[in-house]
């Protein structure tokens, strides 16, 4: 994606977006500012992204249902990170990392216009097309502009040497095929309008553990139930995720540290290393809606020193959680290296994540996902 | 004896229509009845668009893009180019 001109980020077209709905209301309805033919006295007071939080939200105006639901949803609260920072450090740690969060992870937060007006503020914003308010994200300039470096690459096939998923290169399809509005906007977090919440079944404290959603078998329902001509997918079912046979390497990181830079005063990021893999490991969240026993993993550029720029020893509980978590690689293909034969797994340490191929620091924090022996191989394959 | 009668007559007629004007007065108007303030309507106000002024000088420049590429400039990038590696 290459990077919008200063002039392209503001540019409106002019009969496209007048013709619109929302050429209709005058700038200043949703962005403030004042009429000049000056620029600073015009621009004096008006808001840049008025979708963004702390600003009303001039959307939620006509649009209150999204933006009232979107607003709890993880693009908005980035509640993933804190579950995992909370998880690793302490209570007293909070300030500091309270300080670390909001130079290096808020600005991945999204607002209505880094979906439907602008790409987002992270890759350097910009209006995508005029400022034409689009009912779909572009899966390209908006969602992958964010998720590019593993999810987009993956999927897209950009990893060299790896093919692209097969529901894109075969289907075309795109993100919203499968990740609709309604998940988007969270707007399917009203379980509790019909079910009863106590029960474990939905309850929801992690992405990963409430009702799987989007689902491979909300379009493969028929995978794994009897009838199903594949008798792998019977014999597997509910004991492997379906990424343990149909995906293929993956992105993965390690060692990433944050700092404000001395010379211009800016936040930053190092990466140590990242690398292709794919490894086989326990299921660190088993429950109602992923039973597998073998799920994926990926190892996430998390380490014990990693917010040291802000103090010292910050993740004090960092074994709290492993660092090779469970995955959806989007990479799906049909026929892969596992689904060559029954002893393409069985018996294969190589796919496996065992004890020796996690660092020695991290090997607390990971015994949850080791795999302490590999599944036997069947007799003669 | 006719002039007496048609008299007292034109008389009763006078007191029913007295009785009945009263009564219906006190239907109408209540006293314990208070009456409403009328307000104005703020929804329309609120969602309704506001007028454009003549010369809208937000698009004048904004769709100019001579204008655009003499003024605009590059933000500064909040991640900086000091960042290393897959973020």
């Amino acid at each position: 994606m290459a990077p919008l001109e200063p002039w392209e980020k503001v540019f409106i077209k002019a009969d496209a977006f007048l013709a619109t709905a929302h050429g209709e209301m005058a700038c200043a309805y949703c962005h403030g500012g004042q009429q000049s033919p000056d620029m600073e006295t015009a621009h004096a007071g008006m808001i840049a992204d008025p979708s963004a939080a702390g600003r009303g939200n001039a959307c939620a105006t006509c649009h209150g249902d999204q933006s009232e639901h979107f607003a709890k949803s993880l693009h908005t609260s980035l509640a993933g990170y804190w579950t995992t920072l909370d998880a690793r450090s302490g209570v007293e740690k909070h300030p500091e990392l309270e300080t670390m969060f909001g130079n290096h992870c808020s600005s991945c937060h999204t607002t209505c216009g880094d979906c439907h007006i602008s790409q987002p503020g992270s890759v350097g914003g910009g209006f995508i097309d005029g400022h034409i308010i689009n009912k779909t994200p572009s899966m390209t300039r908006n969602c992958t502009a964010c998720h590019g470096s593993r999810v987009g690459n993956e999927y897209l096939g950009k990893n060299e040497g790896f093919p692209g998923d097969v529901h894109f290169r075969q289907g075309r399809m795109n993100c919203i095929s499968c990740h609709t509005g309604a998940e988007m906007h969270d707007s399917n977090a009203s379980c509790s309008q019909c079910h009863d919440t106590s029960q474990v079944m939905y309850q929801s404290t992690h992405r990963y553990s409430g009702a799987q959603s989007p689902s491979c078998e909300s379009c493969h329902d028929q995978v794994g139930k009897a009838g199903d001509a594949v008798i792998q997918h019977v014999l597997h079912a509910e004991k492997l995720s379906c990424q343990v046979c149909h995906s293929v390497s993956y992105m993965s990181c390690d060692g990433c540290h944050v700092a404000i830079s001395e010379k211009t005063g800016n936040p930053f990021f190092k990466t140590e290393s990242s690398y292709m893999s794919f490894f086989i490991g326990r299921n660190p969240i088993q429950n109602y809606h992923r039973p597998y026993e073998y799920v994926v993993l990926r190892h996430v550029p998390v380490a014990q020193t990693s917010y040291e720029y802000y103090g010292e020893n910050l993740l004090s509980n960092f074994d709290a959680l492993p660092t090779w978590t469970y995955a959806t690689p989007h990479n799906i293909q049909r026929k892969t290296p596992q689904t060559a034969s029954c002893n393409a797994c069985h018996g294969n340490p190589d796919i496996f994540l065992t004890e020796d191929k996690v660092n020695p620091e991290e090997l607390q924090a990971n015994q949850p996902v080791i795999v302490p022996e590999v599944p036997p191989a069947y007799g003669n394959p | 004896m006719i002039k007496i009668r048609d008299t007292f007559l034109l008389l009763l007629l006078g007191l029913v229509l007295t009785a009945c004007a009263a009564e219906t007065t006190s239907e109408i108007v209540p006293e314990d009845v208070a009456v409403e303030p009328t307000s104005e309507p703020v929804l329309a106000a609120t969602l309704l668009p506001r007028p454009e002024p003549l010369v809208d000088n937000c698009l004048e420049c904004h769709t100019d893009k001579e204008q655009l590429v003499a003024l605009a400039t590059e933000s500064e990038d909040a991640h900086g180019s000091e960042s290393e590696g897959v973020g």
